[in-house]
């Protein structure tokens, strides 16, 4: 996950703040998440089926074909 | 961590996050035959063997690629917390790792189904939830890919600190040695 460039480690940083591509990747991976927030909630979501997909609950849905066609 | 066992850890991080890539691939395209195959025998067998390679093929490497990772982080100068590239890593494949965990569940729900589903009558089985899953974790493993190699700057504020400490410590050894 973290690994140094060959034969150096981490150059001494001098920037300050977050980073613009952090502020970025944080608002589009908001955005991601209230689409399938969103979609989950219309019914529509890839963790619909089975026992609750992302949710984990028990209760296992019934399979319903049309639901799942893109 | 010395340099060999660092270079071994990072071998073994590489295997086990390629591993997981070359997995989910292969469950996008096992998804994609099952919503896709009109032979009812195929789609039933599709649903079986990503059940079979869920718990025996992508959890494992989604968890070992996790561990070693953390192995990386606190085994070398880059740190766990120190840079947002690893930081937003180490999200991505908590994230991924906890999504593949318990997505086992509905790959269960899904054998199920095709264990009970009679010749020929499939079409409640077809599931589009496979095929986002491996896509969504595929590009969220490219993402991490990309930041293991251009390692984007920015440090956070525990970084900062760090460094600032290292620096302080290093200018008094210094100071020390001169007035010696």
């Amino acid at each position: 996950m973290a690994e140094p460039s060959p034969g150096t480690g981490p150059a001494p940083d001098a920037t300050t703040g977050v980073p613009r591509w952090v502020k970025v990747f944080v608002l589009l991976g908001a955005v991601v998440v209230a689409l399938a927030v969103i979609a989950m909630l219309a019914g529509h979501g890839p963790g619909d089926r089975g026992p609750g997909g992302h949710l984990g609950t028990a209760e296992a849905h019934p399979p319903v074909a049309a639901e799942h066609h893109p | 961590m010395g340099p060999r066992l660092r270079k071994f850890s990072l071998v073994v991080h590489v295997v086990a996050s390629v591993g997981w890539l070359g997995a989910a691939s292969v469950f996008l395209v096992l998804g994609l035959v099952g919503l896709t195959s009109q032979d009812a025998a195929v789609v039933r067998g599709v649903y079986l063997a990503m059940e079979a390679a869920g718990w025996t093929v992508l959890v494992p490497f989604a968890l070992a690629s996790l561990g070693t990772g953390l192995v990386q982080a606190f085994g070398t100068k880059w740190g766990l917390l120190r840079h947002y590239w690893v930081v937003v890593k180490l999200v991505l494949t908590l994230l991924g790792a906890g999504v593949v965990l318990l997505y086992t569940e509905t790959l269960a729900y899904l054998a199920d189904l095709a264990t009970r589903s009679t010749a020929g009558d499939i079409s409640g089985l077809r599931d589009i939830g496979p095929v986002m899953h491996a896509g969504i974790g595929m590009l969220l493993l490219l993402v991490a890919v990309t930041l293991s190699v251009y390692k984007p700057p920015g440090m956070t504020r525990y970084g900062h600190r760090r460094q600032m400490q290292r620096e302080q410590a290093r200018q008094r050894g210094q100071g020390t040695v001169a007035a010696s």
